[in-house]
């Protein structure tokens, strides 16, 4: 089984993917060779049919994943910058627009915006570490932003 | 999921054999041919003159040669089920070469004067429909059956599952059908088999995916 995930690594490497999307590729072809174990025949070479597989899987996700590139967000927490809310607005805007977020995302944004709490404190009052509330934060921003547009 | 995680589960779950493609496509193409042969027995059986046209040269070959693309068909399919197996699809050439060489005989021995008459036969449009009508049951049996196996080509897994199940239509129509002439062969039952054979293809490019 690793010599399995450090094959396919290897070539998914090669690919451009990223490492959650090798993550995933090697899970998927995994959970492929045991689904489909009965259809290797003992008599015959191991390594072809595995090959074969991998193969088949590794091209599979590259169809479904082309154009999409993700980069794990974790490794930029520390540098992402929060984006200033706009002055103009009132706590009653960001309240209704919080609206369109789900729920977790909407107590972040309301506890900073809106109460005026650091991360650090909305963090131990949601129970979650700095940098989740960071990552939340910026994925909520995100959303306002294309929901809402600029300058709205 | 972490993926030590995801083989420690694979691992504890990896008791149970399941049955091999191969005994799964048998058990599928039984039930398949059985329906088929029901359908062709209820609506048409075999010609009246079965007996004299078995004495004739070119009603055996007919059948023969539709047989032999049905059983070639057999290890193929089941080695495309079967990631990085070999897959032994030059034996069709036999069947196909069968079928030339009738052909070439029967333009040297009847001559190229009546060729037209003995290609267009007399039921060249009942072939093309009903070579397909009796290929469905075992193509649709066929193609269940694959779902279990691990195509890694699934349009060529499903055109050899038209192909077979094709053959096998003809063979049944073939039993039936009063033209033997190679012409009329090689033309409609070509038709007839590779109408069977594309939807095969498409429907396994759709439904043969894993």
């Amino acid at each position: 089984m690793p010599a399995t995930s450090a094959g396919g690594r290897s070539r998914a490497c090669t690919s451009g993917h990223s490492e959650a999307d090798l993550e995933d590729i090697v899970q998927e072809t995994l959970l492929a060779l045991h689904l489909r174990r009965h259809t290797w025949n003992g008599d015959e070479a191991f390594s072809p049919w595995l090959n074969a597989i991998v193969k088949y899987k590794l091209i599979d996700s590259m169809r479904r994943r082309t154009g999409r590139r993700w980069l794990p967000i974790d490794d930029y927490v520390d540098v992402l910058a929060v984006e200033e809310v706009h002055p103009g607005l009132q706590s009653r805007d960001i309240i209704k627009m919080a609206e369109v977020l789900p729920e977790k995302q909407r107590a972040i944004v309301l506890a900073i915006f809106v109460d005026g709490r650091s991360t650090a404190e909305t963090a131990s009052r949601l129970n979650m570490t700095e940098s989740a509330v960071r990552v939340a934060l910026h994925r909520a921003l995100g959303k306002l932003a294309k929901r809402f547009g600029e300058g709205t | 999921m972490r993926t030590e995680d995801l083989i420690g589960a694979l691992a504890r779950d990896a008791k149970d054999e399941r049955r091999s493609v191969g005994q799964t496509l048998a058990v599928a193409w039984a039930a398949g041919i059985a329906v088929a042969l029901a359908l062709f027995l209820f609506l048409l059986g075999p010609r009246v003159d079965f007996a004299h046209a078995m004495t004739t040269p070119w009603y055996p070959l007919k059948l023969a040669v539709l047989g032999a693309i049905a059983v070639f068909c057999v290890p193929i399919a089941e080695a495309l089920l079967r990631p990085g197996a070999r897959v032994p699809s030059l034996w069709l050439v036999l069947p196909a070469g069968l079928v030339a060489l009738a052909v070439a005989a029967d333009l040297w021995a009847l001559g190229v004067a009546g060729a037209w008459t003995r290609l267009q036969g007399r039921n060249g449009l009942y072939c093309v429909t009903l070579v397909p009508f009796f290929s469905v049951a075992p193509l649709v049996a066929s193609l269940i059956a694959m779902r279990t196996g691990a195509p890694t080509s699934p349009l060529r897994a499903g055109l050899v599952a038209g192909l077979l199940s094709g053959a096998v239509g003809g063979l049944l129509y073939g039993l039936y059908c009063p033209d033997d002439s190679p012409l009329f062969v090689a033309v409609w039952y070509t038709i007839g088999i590779a109408v069977v054979a594309s939807a095969g293809a498409l429907a396994g490019r759709v439904l043969l995916r894993w």
